[in-house]
């Protein structure tokens, strides 16, 4: 099952968003980690990465550990990731397992239109 | 020769009137005739059933044809109207009638037109009558099943909470109590092939034979094989097949055993000794009425601490289509039994539905109170691939078991769950075992107990107990689970995990 991910023009090259289409599951990781995955690879100048999760309403353990992976990534070039979300369950989900600590966490009620970009 | 034809004409004009009265007199009608009013007056002092037809004629100036056209459809539905209207009002009548008359003629009239639209108008009559009188029967019969049904529950000294709701007014599902003489309780739960009157009369004529055979001293499976017998040899059920699926419990105090007799019927459920839901899914039997050689399925266990729970097919097939765990449809439908305020979701039952819970041997306290399973269920390694499916009907269940689950610890509930599932399917069995499932709802405390338990080794619990948070690898599941419920315990080296989760207060702070 595809999140059916979109990226979103950044506030400068060195922002890439992708916003995440659903909840963040074992079943639908791969999908994700392959859009991950092209984000940083056309990203290599970027220092800040932002997920917007506006309709995620779930993340379980594979979904935080792609999570982990990925912020480990952006922080082996030197960068940081920041996730905007609207679901308190999530956010809960992140503190409880201490995630919180390891992002920048934007708490937000409604997100900007989301616009489809190709990746280069 | 006067005929059973009676005919009420309604005209204001003395002339017309005469003519309608002696035409429809010379075609074999027994006629009455007069002015609206008179024609009012008649039905009033002889009934709206005196009468096989209403002729009204329309008058512009005062429009009393059509106010007697809709005063008698008040009064009676069945009778059929036929109005006669002039040339040059028939297009605004003929519309304002549309659905308020059985048909419409314009004048000047002939006089076969007429007798013919009278005569059509009276079979209408007729055929209406019979529906009612045929709709009323029905009705008058589900009346009766629903008495008895109250009657045999609540007369009983063993506690029984049921739900019944048939899919028309009268149904092919009944429950039947029985006390015999050393004091041991008999519950007979049937289900006809269909769900109509002739379905309950199969039924009566099921439950009382077999009441009469058991009193008589005969055995609860030679009563199930004399009826199948019944059902194959009868002289004319060939023709029109009859089927019913069974579900006999017998409780003994004495023995402290229960019986449970199966013929094509749900098992009954309860939890056992270990707290895990117990049942005889495993067992296979066919309805009565299929096979000459089939007998029902027996099965012998000890005399549960906690109720027994047990239901016609009609509540699987309607989980199936919520979606749903049938415990969680059959414990919601009892809490409904006992608030007497159907579920909203009931209508889409496409078969009777016919639910009991009997508390037998069992100290009987506050049965809203009772700690219920509402997910049960054992999965494979292959079923791993279908989490998102399983979680949703673990959510529609709850939704359905629980009344004003708080947001929060639904998610919980959901996610330690899937959580734990699937540890234990992927590393707790081999391709061919399977773990099991079960979700209780406590309502004395509003807590939701999660049990998970697979046949696997286990895990070095150690080294998941000292597993972090942030960025250190694995273990993610267990700190989530530990995190989110409310109370955690792990034993058999990990490969049993129970959990409960209740409300808590939601304060969040993002940093």
């Amino acid at each position: 099952m595809s999140t059916k991910n979109q990226l979103v023009p950044g506030i400068s090259t060195q922002t890439p968003i992708l916003e995440v289409g659903g909840d963040i599951l074992s079943t639908n990781v791969d999908f994700l980690r392959q859009d991950l995955s092209s984000l940083l690879e056309a990203s290599k100048a970027a220092t800040v990465f932002e997920l917007r999760l506006p309709n995620t309403k779930m993340v379980d353990s594979a979904g935080l550990n792609l999570l982990v992976w990925f912020i480990k990534s952006v922080r082996a070039r030197g960068g940081v990731v920041r996730i905007a979300l609207s679901d308190r369950n999530v956010l809960r989900t992140f503190q409880f397992t201490r995630l919180d600590r390891e992002i920048e966490i934007v708490r937000t009620e409604s997100l900007e239109p989301k616009r489809k970009m190709e990746v280069h | 020769m006067p005929s059973e034809k009676r005919v009420l004409v309604a005209e204001e004009d003395p002339v017309c009137r005469r003519f309608v009265e002696l035409s429809l007199r010379c075609g074999g009608f027994n006629v009455i005739a007069g002015d609206p009013e008179e024609a009012r007056r008649a039905l009033d002092q002889y009934g709206s059933d005196a009468f096989e037809c209403l002729v009204s004629c329309y008058n512009h100036a005062q429009d009393g044809g059509l106010d007697l056209v809709d005063w008698v459809r008040q009064q009676d539905a069945t009778l059929a109207t036929v109005v006669l209207a002039s040339m040059q009002d028939s297009h605004m009548v003929e519309k304002s009638l549309r659905g308020r008359s059985c048909d419409f003629l314009e004048k000047p009239l002939s006089v076969p037109t007429l007798s013919q639209a009278v005569n059509n108008a009276v079979a209408t009559t007729g055929q209406r009558r019979g529906l009612s009188y045929l709709t009323q029967g029905v009705q008058a019969a589900g009346l009766v099943q629903k008495t008895l049904l109250s009657s045999v529950l609540s007369s009983s000294d063993t506690p029984i909470e049921s739900y019944f709701r048939p899919k028309q007014q009268a149904g092919g599902d009944f429950l039947a109590h029985y006390r015999t003489s050393g004091g041991d309780d008999i519950l007979i739960m049937t289900d006809v092939s269909g769900h109509d009157l002739e379905a309950a009369v199969m039924s009566a004529m099921f439950h009382g034979m077999a009441r009469g055979l058991i009193d008589s001293g005969v055995t609860i499976e030679e009563v199930l094989t004399r009826y199948n017998q019944v059902l194959l040899t009868t002289p004319g059920f060939e023709a029109r097949p009859s089927s019913i699926a069974v579900c006999c419990i017998r409780l003994s105090y004495t023995s402290k055993s229960m019986q449970i007799f199966l013929a094509g019927a749900p098992p009954p459920r309860w939890v056992n000794a270990t707290g895990w839901l117990d049942s005889s899914t495993h067992v296979f039997s066919t309805p009565l009425g299929w096979f000459e050689h089939a007998r029902p399925a027996v099965l012998l266990t000890d005399l549960p601490s906690t109720p027994v729970l047990f239901w016609t097919d009609g509540v699987e097939d309607l989980a199936g289509q919520l979606g749903a765990d049938p415990m969680s449809v059959a414990s919601a439908l009892i809490a409904a039994g006992r608030t007497g305020v159907d579920p909203d979701w009931i209508d889409e039952a496409h078969d009777d539905i016919l639910v009991a819970r009997v508390w037998a041997g069992v100290r009987y306290s506050d049965t809203a109170m009772q700690e219920t399973p509402v997910v049960s269920a054992r999965y494979g390694r292959l079923q791993a691939a279908q989490i998102d499916a399983l979680q949703a009907l673990w959510a529609r269940s709850l939704d359905l078991a629980v009344a004003d689950l708080a947001d929060s610890m639904r998610f919980d509930v959901l996610l330690c769950s899937r959580e734990a599932v699937l540890n234990a399917i992927i590393h707790g069995c081999s391709e061919t075992e399977e773990a099991s499932l079960q979700i209780d709802w406590l309502p004395l405390s509003r807590e939701i107990r999660v049990r998970v338990a697979d046949p696997g080794p286990g895990y070095d619990a150690e080294a998941v107990a000292l597993a972090n948070q942030g960025l250190e690898d694995g273990h993610r599941g267990i700190i989530l689970m530990k995190s989110l419920a409310s109370t955690i315990e792990i034993t058999q080296r990990g490969a049993r995990v129970t959990m409960t989760f209740r409300e808590r207060e939601e304060t969040y702070d993002v940093h």
